[in-house]
């Protein structure tokens, strides 16, 4: 067997290489779909957004074994004959003597090791690091800002830092630095947005979207669009701010003050992946602004008929792409 | 309000339609590019001519029931070499008898057309020397049974709607 078929017996022939294979398909069809359902419905809301990008994890973790237990012969060749996209087509194939699915291999890979350089390594250190930290004793508690809710503190520092702490007894923190550059306003608009935070991490769904995406480590759609959800959550946390402080200009305000420069950075060229990542952050801060200055209280309705028709579309396509 | 939700909803079956066509295009190419993928050959020559695939086995030996020419044959060299061959009976137009010959290693369907509904018996079976395996039961309320076993670099599997000595006959008659 030449090394094109055996490569692609591997993604085709065996479990573990047809869930590779066609977790990415699976996602790559639902964030296709799903990105298109957004524009054509003209979705604004970043809570409904989001679930269509949940969706996408959803299927790249679940579709293959859903539909292998609907029916096991899905990998026969009868199903591939009648299928809509048969993935060992392209992985067998040799453009100028080099297989596909070397390709594909080195994409995985490629994948798998920014997941562990920029996702899981970090996380791991900022675990480790917040249990042997312990807040500044100097902070001191700003009262009267969230009566009944979280505490809110005022830490020593000259960054401009706002954060929250999760947990059975949740705090936000904000610099000293911070205190001194935004006006009472945005103060005020900044400690809504973590309060917000904590607030929904009471259903901690990040987190059990974070731990699909672990399992989906090679695939880079399911990074890309992890990503996005945890950007899109940004912005569910910037509406329920705005919609509690009645002020999305301060939000707007603050987030201008806090990423200043951010937001009007551009490509440098040529690119390199800080580059990318910087330019992305500056866009998506940006965006953030801009809701927020042309803000209406936005259609928050469920769409759930065009999240079940898209959701149908997808399944109904995806199980006969193998 | 209802029209621009009817349009919306028109323009997202297109969407989706247009997305299936694009699929359908991407999986036809690399045949556009080489040959070799799965698809099906009138008869028994073009297969030995066309499929690139050396060594077919091919029954000698039919039963009455049974209709010469295969009503379908299909084959594939990509990703590895896999023949499907079936035949209908003469007096029925159901399939009767599948023999697969796929290479080691490759996914080979756990049924094909005949489907079992019960495995009554299974035993190990000498087939011309090769160890085989051979299982009899019930298909759709008639007998059927099966044979396994491995020939050079191949398994292969002869499924038939009737019971397994006839079956055995026709397995015996693909081998030298």
């Amino acid at each position: 067997m030449s090394l094109s078929v055996l490569l692609g017996s591997c993604f085709t022939g065996s479990v573990l290489g047809m869930y590779l294979g066609q977790s990415f398909l699976h996602s790559l069809v639902a964030a296709v779909a799903s990105g298109g359902a957004v524009r054509i419905w003209g979705i604004e809301s970043p809570a409904v957004r989001q679930r269509f990008r949940l969706g996408v994890i959803i299927a790249a973790v679940f579709s293959f074994p859903v539909y292998q237990l609907i029916d096991p012969d899905r990998g026969s060749a009868y199903f591939r004959l009648g299928a809509v996209f048969d993935s060992a087509r392209w992985l067998t194939l040799e453009l100028a003597g080099i297989p596909l699915s070397i390709f594909f291999l080195l994409m995985i890979a490629a994948t798998g090791a920014v997941f562990l350089h920029q996702e899981l390594i970090p996380v791991i250190g900022h675990t480790l690091e917040a249990r042997k930290k312990s807040m500044p004793e100097s902070a001191r508690p700003l009262n009267g800002i969230l009566p009944g809710g979280p505490g809110v503190f005022v830490f020593q520092s000259d960054e401009l830092l706002s954060f929250s702490i999760m947990g059975r007894e949740p705090a936000i923190y904000i610099s000293s630095g911070l205190e001194q550059v935004l006006d009472a306003g945005e103060v005020a608009a900044s400690i809504a947005h973590e309060a917000a935070h904590i607030e929904r991490n009471r259903k901690p769904m990040l987190t059990a979207v974070f731990f699909l995406r672990v399992l989906q480590f090679f695939n880079p759609v399911a990074l890309f669009e992890f990503r996005k959800i945890v950007q899109e959550e940004e912005k569910i946390c910037d509406g329920i701010a705005a919609s509690a402080t009645g002020r999305p200009e301060a939000l707007a305000g603050a987030l201008r003050k806090i990423y200043r420069g951010a937001e009007t950075a551009s490509p440098k060229s040529p690119l390199s992946l800080g580059d990318i990542e910087e330019y992305s952050h500056g866009l998506h801060i940006k965006s953030r602004i801009e809701r927020l200055e042309r803000w209406e209280c936005c259609d928050e309705r469920g769409r759930w008929p065009e999240l079940a028709f898209t959701f149908f579309a997808i399944a109904a396509i995806n199980y006969f792409m193998v | 309000m209802k029209k621009k939700f009817l349009i919306r909803a028109a323009l997202s079956v297109a969407a989706i339609a247009a997305l299936v066509v694009f699929l359908k295009t991407l999986n036809w190419l690399p045949s556009a590019i080489e040959d070799g993928y799965m698809r099906s050959y009138a008869d028994v020559s073009g297969l030995r001519l066309k499929s690139g695939i050396k060594d077919p086995h091919v029954p000698s030996y039919f039963p009455e029931g049974l209709r010469w020419p295969p009503s379908a044959i299909l084959a594939q060299r990509r990703p590895y070499p896999a023949i499907i061959m079936e035949f209908n009976g003469t007096k029925r137009n159901d399939v009767c008898l599948e023999i697969f010959q796929y290479a080691r290693g490759g996914r080979m369907p756990a049924e094909g057309r005949i489907k079992f509904s019960e495995i009554k018996e299974k035993a190990r079976y000498a087939l011309k020397g090769r160890p085989a395996l051979l299982e009899a039961g019930v298909c759709g309320g008639e007998p059927c049974s099966r044979i396994t076993w491995d020939e050079g670099t191949y398994r292969m599997r002869a499924v038939m709607k009737s019971p397994p000595f006839e079956l055995i006959r026709v397995a015996g008659s693909m081998l030298r």
